[in-house]
Order: C-alpha cells, then sequence, then structure tokens
C-alpha cells in the first residue's frame, strides 16, 4: 500500500539589523571586507570585567519588524545566556532571548499561484552573532592545518530571529515565505536582507505527516545558504524522509548539513540538546520594557505594507498581480509610482513605465527611486502627455532619457530631445506621409487597390513615418492624416504614387 | 537527578574538558556536594515569590547607535596565545563544519 504524506516545513530567518553599531558595544558593523579582528572592544571579545550596552536602534528595528507582522510586543522581555563552547563564541555563550521573546504571535501572508496563505509567526528575537571562523590557514590552504583562525569582527553584530510556525507544507511555500520576508525586511530598512553577504540566514525544520496519522520525526537542516539551496535541500529532504517512512523506517531526529556540491543532506554532530544550553536569565541586562509611547511611534512610522499595496494596486488600478507584486516590493518605488499617478498620469501607463524604465534606471544606477533626478510628478508630467496625445510613446522615452542623463526638467528635457512641446504640424506630418509613400510605392500601390487586407503594409508604412517623426506625433494621428493623404491619392485628380 | 559518573562526564564534554578516568569518581562526590547544597534551598517554599532575575528592578538602558572604534586592538591581538596576521589563532575544531549556532 503506498501512503501519502503531506510535508511540514517551519522556518528559522535570522535577519541581520540595519543598525550602526553592534548589539552590546559602540563597534561598527560595516566590517564586509575589513581587515580581520578590526572592529572589535573588550566587550565583543567578552573579555573579563566587561558589560553590554543594549542598542536601543536593534530593539527599535525588532519591534518595527514585529509590528508589521502583527506581533504582539512583549512589554517586559529578557535576555538569556546560551552556553556552548566554540571558539567562535568569546564568552562561552551567546546572549539571545529564551522565554520572554521581544514579539510573540504574528502572522505574514504569502501568495502561490495567486492564492494567498497566511503563515504564522511564533516569535521574534533578539540576539548576537558570533564571530567567524576560518578553517586552515590564511592562506587558503584548508587540509593539514592544525588550527583554526578566528575574526570577531561579526561577534555581536544585532541579529533579529523570525520563527514561523510549521505552516509551510511545500519546498515552493518556504521559499516564497524567505523571499516574503526579505521583501519586508528591506521594504522597513530593518535589514538589507542579502542573503550572499550573510545579513540574511535561514535554518529550516522538516517533517512528514503521514495520512494513517503517524509523524515523522523533524529534521533540522542547515546551511542553507541561498533561497535555491533551502528548496533543494527540502525537496531532497522531503524524498529522503518519505523513502524511510515509505520502507517502514523512522526518520531520526538529528541536524543535518546541506551540502550544495553533492546536493544532499547529512548528519551533522549531535546538537547539543536544548537543555545543555544551559539557558538562565543574563544577569547583566536588566528586563527591556517596551512602553506604550515608544510602540505607537514605531507603529506609526510603518508605511502601508507591500501586501496592502499589492492588493490596492489590483484594486484600484486593475494592474495584474505581476505587475503590482513588483511594484510593491519596493517602498521608495511604490512611493514613487503613487507620486506618478497623483500628478494625474493614467495608472496603466504609469504602473508600465515605473516597472520599465524606472526601474532600469535604477538598477544601472543602483540609485533608490527617491535619489533620481526627477520627481514622480515630472514624470507624471510626461506621461500626462502620451494620454493627451501631444507626445508619442518613443518621444517620450527620448525625453525620459533626457531627464534622466542630464537632470533636465520636462521642458528643457524635451527641447534636449528635440522634441517640438506642440507636437509637429499637420503640415509637417502630411509631408513626411507623403515622402515615405513616395519611397515605398510598392506597398502603397497595394494598399490603394486594395491587396492590403490583414493591414500590415499600413503598419509598416505607419512605423516608417512615425521613425521619420521621431515619434512626436500620436499613432492615431498618424493613421488618420496617413488615411486622409491615400484618400487623396484615390480620386481622379490627386497625385498618384 | 542522581549525580553519578555519566553526568560527571557530560558536563566534561560540553565543556570540553578530558577528565582522566581516576578523577572523575572524586568529582562525581564534589558534584553531589555542591547539588546536595543547593537541594536543601529547595526545602524552602517559594511558590509564593515572584522568580527573580535582577534585583535593580530598573528598565534596560537603551544606547545610542553611534559607532566608535575602540583604540587598543593591537593590545589585544598581541596579549592572545596564538595569532596569524590579525586572525586569533585557535586548535583546529576537528570533524566539524560550519557551526552556526546562532
Amino acid at each position: 500500500m503506498t501512503r501519502a504524506f503531506e510535508t511540514v516545513i517551519g522556518l528559522e530567518v535570522h535577519v541581520q539589523l540595519a543598525t550602526e553599531t553592534k548589539l552590546f558595544c559602540s563597534c561598527p558593523t560595516s566590517y564586509i571586507g575589513k581587515e580581520p579582528n578590526s572592529m572589535v572592544c573588550p566587550v565583543c571579545l567578552g573579555l573579563p570585567g566587561t558589560l553590554p550596552s543594549l542598542n536601543g536602534r536593534a530593539v527599535e528595528l525588532g519591534i518595527t519588524a514585529a509590528l508589521a507582522m502583527g506581533c504582539s510586543i512583549n512589554r517586559n522581555s529578557r535576555f538569556h545566556r546560551k552556553n556552548y563552547f566554540y571558539p567562535d563564541l568569546p564568552k562561552a555563550f551567546q546572549i539571545s532571548q529564551y522565554d520572554l521573546p521581544l514579539a510573540v504571535c504574528g502572522s505574514i501572508p504569502i501568495f502561490i499561484g495567486g492564492r494567498k496563505k497566511i503563515i504564522g509567526i511564533t516569535r521574534l528575537h533578539l540576539e548576537e552573532d558570533a564571530g567567524k571562523l576560518v578553517h586552515g590557514s590564511s592562506d587558503g590552504r584548508l587540509s593539514g592545518t592544525s588550527f583554526s583562525l578566528v575574526d570577531y569582527n561579526r561577534a555581536g553584530i544585532p541579529l533579529a530571529e523570525i520563527v514561523s510556525e510549521p505552516d509551510l507544507s511545500s519546498p515552493e511555500e518556504a521559499r516564497e515565505y524567505v523571499l516574503a520576508i526579505r521583501r519586508l525586511v528591506r521594504y522597513l530598512g530593518v535589514s538589507d536582507g542579502d542573503m550572499e553577504s550573510g545579513s540574511l540566514r535561514v535554518d529550516a525544520n522538516i517533517s512528514q505527516k503521514c495520512t494513517d496519522g503517524r509523524w515523522g520525526n523533524r529534521v533540522e537542516i542547515k546551511n542553507l545558504n541561498s533561497v535555491r539551496a533551502m528548496e533543494r535541500a527540502l525537496e531532497h529532504e522531503t524524498v529522503r524522509q518519505r523513502d524511510i517512512l515509505s520502507g517502514g523506517g523512522a526518520v531520526k531526529q538529528e541536524t543535518r548539513h546541506w551540502d550544495d556540491v553533492a546536493g544532499s543532506t547529512r548528519p551533522t554532530r549531535g546538537k547539543e540538546e536544548a537543555h545543555d544550553y544551559r539557558y538562565f536569565p543574563e544577569p547583566d541586562l536588566p528586563a527591556i520594557v517596551v512602553c506604550d509611547p515608544m510602540v505607537r511611534r514605531l507603529e506609526e512610522g510603518i508605511p502601508e505594507l507591500p501586501w496592502a499595496k499589492r492588493e490596492r494596486f489590483e484594486m484600484e488600478w486593475g494592474l495584474d498581480p505581476m505587475d503590482s507584486t513588483a511594484l510593491s516590493e519596493r517602498l521608495d518605488v511604490a512611493e514613487f509610482l503613487e507620486g506618478v499617478v497623483a500628478a494625474g498620469a493614467d495608472s496603466g501607463i504609469s504602473a508600465n513605465w515605473v516597472r520599465t524604465d524606472i526601474m532600469r534606471i535604477l538598477k544601472e544606477t543602483g540609485l533608490k527611486a527617491d535619489e533620481l533626478p526627477f520627481t514622480p510628478e515630472a514624470l507624471g508630467d510626461l506621461l500626462v502627455k502620451i494620454s493627451k496625445g501631444v507626445l508619442s510613446n518613443t518621444a517620450a522615452k527620448d525625453v525620459l532619457e533626457q531627464m534622466y542623463r542630464k537632470g533636465l526638467d520636462v521642458a528643457a528635457a524635451m527641447n534636449a530631445a528635440g522634441v517640438d512641446p506642440g507636437g509637429i504640424s499637420e503640415g509637417t506630418l502630411e509631408g513626411v506621409i507623403r515622402k515615405v509613400l513616395e519611397a515605398n510605392p510598392v506597398e502603397a500601390g497595394l494598399i490603394l487597390s486594395g491587396e492590403d487586407p490583414s493591414g500590415k503594409k499600413k503598419k509598416f508604412l505607419q512605423g516608417l513615418v512615425m521613425r521619420e517623426i521621431r515619434g512626436q506625433s500620436p499613432v492615431q494621428d498618424v493613421a488618420s492624416m496617413m488615411d486622409k493623404v491615400m484618400g487623396e491619392m484615390k480620386k481622379p485628380n490627386g497625385s498618384s504614387v | 537527578m542522581e549525580i553519578d559518573r555519566k553526568v560527571v562526564e557530560h558536563v566534561a564534554d560540553l565543556a570540553r574538558l578530558e577528565l582522566e578516568p581516576e578523577k572523575i569518581e572524586p568529582m562525581v562526590l564534589f558534584f553531589r556536594d555542591i547539588i546536595g547544597h543547593f537541594r536543601i534551598l529547595e526545602d524552602c517554599d517559594t511558590s509564593h515569590v515572584d522568580p527573580l532575575s535582577d534585583t535593580g528592578g530598573a528598565a534596560c538602558p537603551l544606547r545610542a547607535d553611534e559607532p566608535s572604534l575602540w583604540g587598543n586592538i593591537q593590545e589585544a591581538l598581541d596579549s592572545a596565545p596564538l595569532r596569524e596576521g590579525s586572525f586569533f589563532k585557535v586548535p583546529a575544531i576537528e570533524g566539524e563544519e560550519g557551526h552556526d549556532e546562532v
């Protein structure tokens, strides 16, 4: 008999909080690419006699992320010491939170194939990062060395650990969840959410529920360095666990290490049981007391959330889910788009322009939308000109290019792009059309003799005209003028081609 | 919990200490003494007392997020028993890869 299984996944996501200083000392957090141990002090080196001093900004960022996920903020939360011996941990304990985390009981929506699913958030707590170990010598030799090298620049960097409920039922959902968390923390400015540099790290817990009611044990997977690696690891682990259970075996509860090259997981050292960490309240830090005014102030600072914006863009503007998702991912982009629409531009045209042209410029320059040399109102003005038929799409793109490259306002950019603000005159347009018809007598003849039923030849000639006038007239004007000129040609006394 | 050789060996393992076999038994007795002392305290009725984790009762002060570099890093590196360049150097961790408790 084949049994059916359901995959049950819960994730622990660690995000590095976007503070200037470490969690318990004033050492800078900008350690990437810096000389090893150049950003350390007696506190983060764990030297005797030092005392931690809590970074208020880290608390605020943690609360902000928690509020955005609808968590309850514990008015009294507490740090604990998590004890274990390892050289990346200079004090031989990590200051983390245990039974009284900063926040509990929230949720975040994810979207799978257009369907919304709410994923529960168990808790969000603050903790310090460990240092980095280099196994092998500094010249890169890995094997045959009897030493490990330690860099404590990362020790004490503030992290928020976000623990999900086991609500995820596939690797795909896990991916969407991680991407949703990453979008959210970036959107709120809580973290840069960069997985490559380690600002966002994921551990996964996965088990199988059998339709006959039995449960397989939970396995924790570590070393998931990218969203793709996590997905692959979860897919691999799903198959591995189902094979064991189908064969009548039992899944061992353990921590497994993902090997990205081998494409498989393998057992890592037996993880110390929770009581082996000998958690106890951190005596050097009194309770974190969060008062109502602080929560209110942080709550007021939270902008409309990405999923709410996304839904509004779809409801109010009729954007499709692809566009609404892409345009609500970044706060700067979403706000820019709203500025463009507020300036009177059509929402569909605005969404299209922001998604293609503005996103391209942002990607090229690495700028944020509010750092562009032109305002959303200026782009709005430009797009209104398209809707009114004053400018064609092509001409408007030339103008935008001038606004962006040279920082010009719309009028000056139109000048610089050689676009006549009033569009080109009817006389000029008529002249150009006649010139194009004369230069393409075969196509013109076919159209005149009714041998262009699909209108392809006509479109081709219109395209040539648009190119000639560099898109300075709307295409419908070109079409009607072309009809007029050709109508005249059909008349017996009209000029022939 | 009964304090026996197994407990001592386990604690030694957690502490990454190698205990010579003849030192284990004295350590069991030593553990029993210490734990026994705390067991006396267990006789007190604390059902009406809230757990106390700090004595001050004050809220944790929050520090402003303003970075500063410590001036004596060289001294800290110099005082380490072993170093390589600006790395601290420790005995290799055998058979473990990518320890990532955090």
